[in-house]
Parts: structure tokens; sequence; C-alpha cells
């Protein structure tokens, strides 16, 4: 029993994280109908932007609240700019292309930054900083609670509580949740396709920036590769909750989370990654719309 | 058709006298890669489906054929390529299978959602045979058989000489293969479902039945590719089948043109060869960008010529083209009406 | 007047459909007798395309069955009710734009395709001869309708005219016996309506069809359908021959807005 729930607090901590890349997977394709896997790469790039702020700012030798959310702003001010750039240069030019050469350009975006995160950034690990000092806040048995895991579901719940806010109780987020149901109808009523679109990816990206942060926290090893695995569950926790539904890529990221922790913890670490994508496989065939999300009917 | 039997004769032995070691791998990849691409250009290109993960069923291939080399050789000496016929057909039924037991629930998935599908299929395949203990598992297959050298009336013919027209006249067939099918009332169904599903189901195409038969087809020819690349490199990882070999492939047929199989054989040996010739700038500059150029170019060329190098088309259209301009011509300043 | 009898080849018996809350189709009953020249009209919205799609199995019915030529069409898959001899046009043109003109029609008659993979991969003489009578038969058909000249054109790019012909064309190398038209005459001037009437007419003596027509041009339909249905909110509110539908007040009614001429 103490196991199972120090599983569940850890899984929970790994599904707020995939919940927060999810989150940026299911808006982009919310406004754009695109799986954007270069997502997963700009989480990458937010990890190191932090990384290298706070070796130059010698932010480990002064860890606390203060260096841990500047390493937060950095990260999401850098992924912004990139997921802003991506959008811009690669995305834009083919809004009407077809779906497959969007798709195409998306994995060339992602390999592009792969290799090139390892061209600049050097193909070996770095170790991220400790910008916060670990703790065990609460024991009880076997069970442990750390301050990282509080902080991690913390700063995760406060983001998407923001989301939240802005989607449902803002001028823009109305603006956005319009675009997303009819770019052309969007238009008719003067809302700023494209201005939404980038908002939407500065959003987005911010979330994964966030995540980067967190789990340069809990798994300080970071490499440029790190955005591969990570970005695939984060993105089959969107699909699992539904593919464009802000909730269900929260509750998918962290059913995902959650379903990780027990098959690594009762099962075998090995099948860890298979788990993913035996889950997609599921979904795809049984419920394509997703726990939460609707099936659409094609109007002929 | 007969040049298709003579010309891999020609290059294995062009490539056997004229070029060192690291180039005759490269020729053998060629080949392989001939296969794969074209073989995917069916899916993606033709049908209009979208298709990333080839690598999975190349992996099938190789595994089962090496799996049943270890145990099953009933040919010796002069006839032992046979032996490699069965591993490589057995290797391509496999994948056939596996792509139809795939094919039929994912086919009826919109685009996007099928990438992801086949993806997740790639990466399942991948992780089952890292965990395949029995068949090497994450340090791989070492040793697998390759095809001996034989003694031809006097003349030595070489294991690289042996592996290399195998692995051409199996791309010739391949190739003769698809080519057949794509100018058939099959491959005018393939186009339909690519242009319009709808249309082409109400016109009486069994869409689903027409989508499946491409996976099927592509999948037994990435197998069998599998199969070539195990017995010719001799050793199989399941790290040589990642995402990333999936995408490989996608890149060779968007280069050649989706639809465009001679585009496809083209794009093969440009990207076969372009690592190789970008090596000079790595020595230059110092770290590894090949990667990143390629990348690069993938990103450009979707935006910039989508289409790929031939448009869609086959080789031949451009010959028939430029043939008949200069007919035109021909008819118009030389043979002047009298 | 004695009722003659008519031998009805397709039958809507108490079919509906609705799509979440919305009952787009409520109990239609139609019945298209043999050799008729049926027009099916109503507001938008009424529910007539649904009904074609319903007819030639893009969407099943919630309830009700669909009859053809005896054998109950509304389960099975749309490309054997095709087979059947079931083709349709469509509202917006659904032409296989990036193929050319020619390959169009070949599509059409893949169904009808006698070879298997042996003769393709063979490239036997009985592949070759038939692909060479298919292109034949393909060509002659372009030919009774003035297209060969475009037989080599990007289907896409032709004029719209022309692409709403081909479109029928296609259906006919299918060999149907029931041809579905929607909205035919949709974006004609009144002399490309003129030759449209005709060529409906025409294709129906000559192929010995019966056609199911959705139209909004009353001209056209008043002009050539014999029998004509009138649909509203997914129902039939009225049916005979057109002087009475014109007559009609409940017509009229759901219609408003339609020239009595």
């Amino acid at each position: 029993m103490q196991d199972f729930i120090q599983h569940l607090i850890n899984g929970l901590n790994l599904g707020a994280i995939y919940a927060l890349i999810a989150l940026g997977y299911t808006m982009v394709y919310g406004v754009l109908e695109l799986i954007n896997f270069a997502h997963s790469e700009v989480y990458m790039v937010g990890a190191f932007a932090s990384y290298y702020v706070a070796r130059y700012a010698n932010l480990d030798a002064k860890p606390g609240i203060v260096s841990f959310i500047t390493c937060l702003v950095v990260s999401m001010f850098v992924c912004s700019i990139l997921g802003l750039t991506i959008e811009r240069l690669a995305y834009r030019p083919l809004r009407n292309a077809p779906k497959l050469n969007v798709l195409i350009t998306a994995i060339g975006v992602s390999l592009f930054l792969q290799f090139a995160g390892q061209a600049v950034f050097g193909a070996d690990p770095k170790v991220f900083p400790e910008v916060l000092q670990d703790s065990v806040l609460f024991e009880w048995g076997m069970i442990q609670l750390r301050l990282f895991d509080v902080v991690i579901l913390l700063v995760a719940f406060i983001s998407m509580a923001g989301l939240h806010f802005l989607i449902q109780h803002t001028k823009t987020g109305k603006a956005i949740r319009a675009v997303s149901q009819s770019t052309r109808t969007a238009t008719l009523m003067g809302i700023s396709v494209n201005r939404m679109i980038s908002i939407t990816f500065i959003l987005g990206s911010s979330l994964a920036g966030i995540g980067s942060v967190l789990v340069g926290l809990k798994y300080p090893k970071i490499d440029p590769l790190m955005g591969m695995m990570i970005g695939m569950k984060a993105f089959v926790a969107a699909v699992l909750g539904g593919i464009g539904n802000l909730p269900g890529a929260v509750v998918g990221g962290l059913v995902m989370g959650v379903c990780e922790e027990m098959v690594v913890g009762y099962l075998s670490s090995t099948y860890r990654d298979a788990l993913a994508f035996g889950l997609l496989i599921l979904i795809l065939l049984f419920k394509p719309s997703g726990l939460l999300g609707k099936a659409r009917v094609e109007k002929v | 058709m007969r040049i298709a039997l003579i010309l891999p004769f020609l290059i294995a032995t062009f490539a056997t006298f004229g070029m060192n070691d690291y180039t005759q791998l490269i020729v053998l990849y060629i080949a392989i890669n001939i296969i794969l691409a074209t073989s995917l250009n069916l899916v993606n290109g033709f049908c209009g489906q979208f298709s990333l993960g080839h690598a999975g069923f190349m992996a099938l291939g190789g595994y089962t054929s090496a799996a049943l080399s270890m145990h099953f050789h009933p040919f010796d000496g002069a006839f032992q390529f046979l032996n490699f016929l069965i591993y490589a057909l057995a290797g391509g039924a496999v994948a056939g299978a596996a792509g139809w037991l795939v094919g039929l629930p994912s086919l009826r998935l919109k685009g996007d959602y099928l990438a992801i599908v086949t993806l997740g299929f790639g990466e399942i395949i991948r992780v089952l045979f890292l965990n395949t203990e029995s068949l090497g598992g994450a340090r791989g297959l070492f040793g697998i058989v390759g095809l001996h050298g034989i003694d031809l009336f006097g003349l030595q013919l070489s294991p690289f000489f042996m592996s290399c027209t195998i692995a051409y006249l199996w791309a010739s067939f391949t190739f003769l293969f698809l080519w057949r099918w794509t100018h058939s009332s099959f491959g005018r169904a393939f186009l339909s479902v690519r242009e319009d599903e709808l249309a082409a189901e109400c016109m009486g195409v069994n869409t689903t039945r027409t989508k499946v038969l491409a996976f099927v087809i592509s999948s037994f020819f990435a197998g069998l590719a599998g199969s070539l690349y195990a017995h010719t490199t001799n050793y199989l990882s399941p790290a040589s089948f990642q995402f990333t070999r999936s995408v490989d492939v996608v890149i060779m047929v968007v280069l050649g043109g989706m639809g465009s199989l001679t585009g496809s054989v083209i794009a093969a040996i440009i990207v076969t060869i372009l690592p190789e010739a970008l090596r000079p700038v790595q020595d230059l500059i110092g770290i590894d960008i090949r990667m990143v150029i390629y990348s690069l170019l993938l990103i450009l060329l979707m935006i910039l010529r989508p289409q790929g190098l031939l448009g869609g088309k086959e080789w031949s259209y451009f010959l028939d083209s430029s043939l008949k301009r200069t007919t035109d011509i021909w008819r118009r300043y030389v043979r002047r009406p009298s | 007047m004695s009722a003659v009898h008519h031998d009805a080849l397709l039958k809507l018996e108490n079919v509906s459909i609705q799509f979440g809350g919305l009952k787009v189709i409520e109990n239609l009953n139609l019945q298209v007798n043999r050799g008729e020249l049926l027009g099916l009209i109503g507001p938008n919205g009424a529910g007539k395309t649904t009904a074609f799609n319903l007819i030639s199995g893009v969407y099943k019915p919630n309830s009700g069955q669909i009859f053809f030529a005896g054998d109950r069409i509304s389960t099975m898959p749309t490309h054997e009710i095709a087979k059947k001899g079931v083709v349709r046009t469509f509202q917006n043109i659904r032409l296989f734009k990036e193929l050319d003109v020619i390959t169009n029609i070949l599509v059409a008659m893949h169904a009808h395709c006698e070879y298997g993979l042996m003769n393709v991969l063979g490239k036997t003489k009985a592949f070759s001869r038939f692909e060479e009578d298919y292109r034949e038969e393909a060509l002659a058909l372009l030919r009774v309708f003035d297209l060969e000249g475009f037989a080599n054109d990007e289907a896409g790019g032709l004029p719209y005219g022309v692409q709403r012909k081909l479109e029928i064309v296609r259906a006919l190398a299918s060999h149907p016996t029931l041809l579905l038209l929607d909205e035919p005459a949709a974006g004609m001037n009144h002399s490309e309506t003129a030759e449209l009437m005709n060529l409906i007419q025409r294709i129906r003596k000559d192929y010995k069809l019966t056609v199911l027509l959705i139209e909004h041009d009353m001209k056209l339909v008043m002009g050539i359908c014999e029998r004509i249905v009138v649909l509203d909110h997914g129902t039939v509110i009225a049916e005979g021959e057109p002087k009475a539908i014109q007559c009609n007040p409940k017509v009229i009614e759901a219609y408003l807005g339609v020239e009595a001429t």
C-alpha cells in the first residue's frame, strides 16, 4: 500500500509535466490541425536556455525561489520566441498546403533542432544546476513527500489554472477558441487569425518551457535528444485525452504519468516506453476522439 | 525487363572491382534504400496515406530472415543463394502480414492519426526486439550469414559480388513489380483514393481494400529490404530501426516526388550518398552538421518544392516530352511541307 | 385515369437520420420508378443531398430501409452500392483534380476490371488487351460527349462547365442503372443550362437510365422532370407532376421566392 502511494505521488508528478507539454500539442492542433512535432524540441531548448543562464549567472551558488523563478522566466521567454519563429518561418507559408506537407515540415523542424542542438550544445548530457534545494517535507513510513514533488505539482497547477483563466475568461481566449472552431468564421468576425495562432504558440511554448525547468529540477541530466521521448509521451497523452481538448490534455497527462509509474513499479522498466505507444494504438483503435473528446461527424 | 536482369550484374561487377570496402557498402545501401523508398511511395505517394512506420516492417523482415537463417539452410554450395531467396520471401511475408494486421484497423483513421499509429507501431516493434534476448536484444544480433563467394567455372566471385548482385536483382524486381502495378487499374485505384476518397468510393472503388492492399505490398517490400540489410551487413540491432530510419525513407519519397517511382530511385541514390558527400564539409568545420543540413533541406523542400524533384511524374514523362519537343522541331523546320 | 403500374427501381421506406440532435431526414418515403426522370426539390437544408448520401451509402440511416432493384442497399458499403448500379455526382464537383480526364474515366471503370494480380505482374497479353479495350471504351465515351480533346488534360484545370459535364460522363463510365445528379446546373448560365437539359434527356434515352435529380433551377426541373418530389425539413411535403407542384400552396410556402416559371 505504501509503495502504491509513493508510485501515485511520482506518477502524478510525472503526469503533471506530461500535462504541461501535452497542452502545447493540443492547443496547436486545435487552431491549426497540425501535430507540432517540433514542440518537443522547443521544450529541449528551454531546458538548455535556463541551463546556460543559470550557469553564467552562477545561480546554483544561491539556490532558492529567485533562482528558480529566473530559470522559469528565461525558459518561458526563449521557448516562446522559438515557437513563434517556427510558426512564422515553417508553418505559416504552408497554411494552405495539404496537411501531409505541413506534417513533414514539422518533422523536419524537429530533426533540425535536434541535430542543431547536438552541434551547438554538444551531444553529451549536461547537469542542470541545482537552483532549488530538495528536502523531504513529509515522511510516513516508506512514503516520502519531497519538496520537488510539491513544487512541480504547484507550479504545474498554477500554470494550468492561469491558462484556463486565459482561455475561458478573457477576450483573447475566446478568440482563440473561435479560431479552433472555424478559422474562416473567426476571420469574418474580425479576429486576427494570425495573431491568435501566434499567441497560441506563445502559450503552448511557455508551458513547455515551464515543464523543461521542472524536469531539469527532478531529472538534472539534460541532452539535446531529451525532447523526443517525453514529447512522444506527452503527445500520446494529448491524444488520450482528446486532441484539441484542453482539459483532456491535463487528464491524459496525469493518466499517462500514473500508468507509466505503475508499469515501472509493478511490471518492468523496460516496457515503460512501449506503454505509451500501446496506449496510443488502443485509444486510436477504440476511441480516436479520446477520453474527453467528442466524435466529429464529417459533413459531405 | 532485360535491362532489369543485366543491370544488377553490371553494377555488381563495377562495384567489386572499382571500389573500396567503404564505397561498396554505400552501393549496397543504395539498393536497399531503393526498395524502401519505392515501396513507401506506394502508400504515401500513390495512395496518399501517411505511414511513418516503415522501419518497423523493415525490422520485422530483417529479424525474421535472420532468425530463419540461423536454423534453416536447405541448400548448399552454388545453390546457397536459394536459401536467401527463402529468407527474403519469409521476411517479406511476415512484414506483409503485419502490414495487413496494422492496416486493416488503422486505415480508417484520418491522415495525422494514421501517421501516429504507424509511428507507434514502428516504435513498439523496435522495443519488442530490444527486449528479445534470443535475437540479440540491445547489443544486436551478430554474425548473420551472408552470401559466400562461389567458384563459377574457375571464376572467383567474391561474397560482395554475390551480395551486390542479389541486392540489385531484388531492387530491380521491386521496381518492376511496382511499376507494373501502378500502371494498371489497381494503380489508378490507388491514385483515386489519394485524390478524393469519397468520390472513389462512390465510383465503385473499394477504398478500404485498396488502402490495405497498398499497405501490405509496401510492408512486404520493406520486409524484403530488411532481410537484405540483415544478410549483407551481417548485423542487426534495434538501433538501426528507429523512427529516424522511417523519416529517412519519407525524405526519399518526398524528395523524389510522391507518386513517382523513378523519382524515388533517384532520391534514394541522392539521400544515401549525400551524408558521405557532405563529409568534407564536416571535416572542414569540425562538427557534424550533415544532419543539420539534411533536415534543413527537408524543410526548404516542403516549402519551396513540395512536389519533389520529378513533380510526381515518372522519368518517362520527361523523356517523352523532350522527345515530343524534338519531333515537333523536326516536323516544323526540317520536314517543310512542299 | 387508370393508375399505371410502374416498376419501382429505388424505394426508401421510413428512412430517418439525425446528426447529434438535428433530425435531418425524418420518415422519408420515396419511390423512383424504372426509367423515370424524377426531380427532387426543396429549400436549402431540406435534406436533399443527405438523401443522396443515404441512397449512395455514404450515410447509413438510423432507421428505415432503402431498396434498389429488390436488394436492400441501406446496409451495404458504398462501393458495393455503386457496383450495383447506383452512381452519383456531387454538389461541389468531386473530380480527381490532379489526374487527367481519361484516368478519371478509367477509375470509374475499375470496379468492372477483369484482370488480376498475375496478369498485371506478368504483363500478359490478356492484360495488355484489357488495358487497350478499357482505354478505347473510355475514349469512345469521351468522344460521344465531345470531350475527347481533353483526354490528356488535368481534370482540375478544365473550365467549370466542362468539369460538370465530365463528372456526369465519369458517372456513366461506371455503367449505372440509376443516376443521381446533385445540382448539375449550379453556376451555369441559361445557354449552359439548356445544353445540360438536352444532355440529361439524351443520356437517359441512350443509356436507358433512371435519373434522380436535385436542382434549384426551376426552369430545368420543370422543363425535363416527369415527376417531382418536394422535400422540406427532411420529409416529403408534396409530389406529382410539375404543373401540379407549381401550384401547390405547401410548396410555394416552403420555397418562398421561387420564380413561378
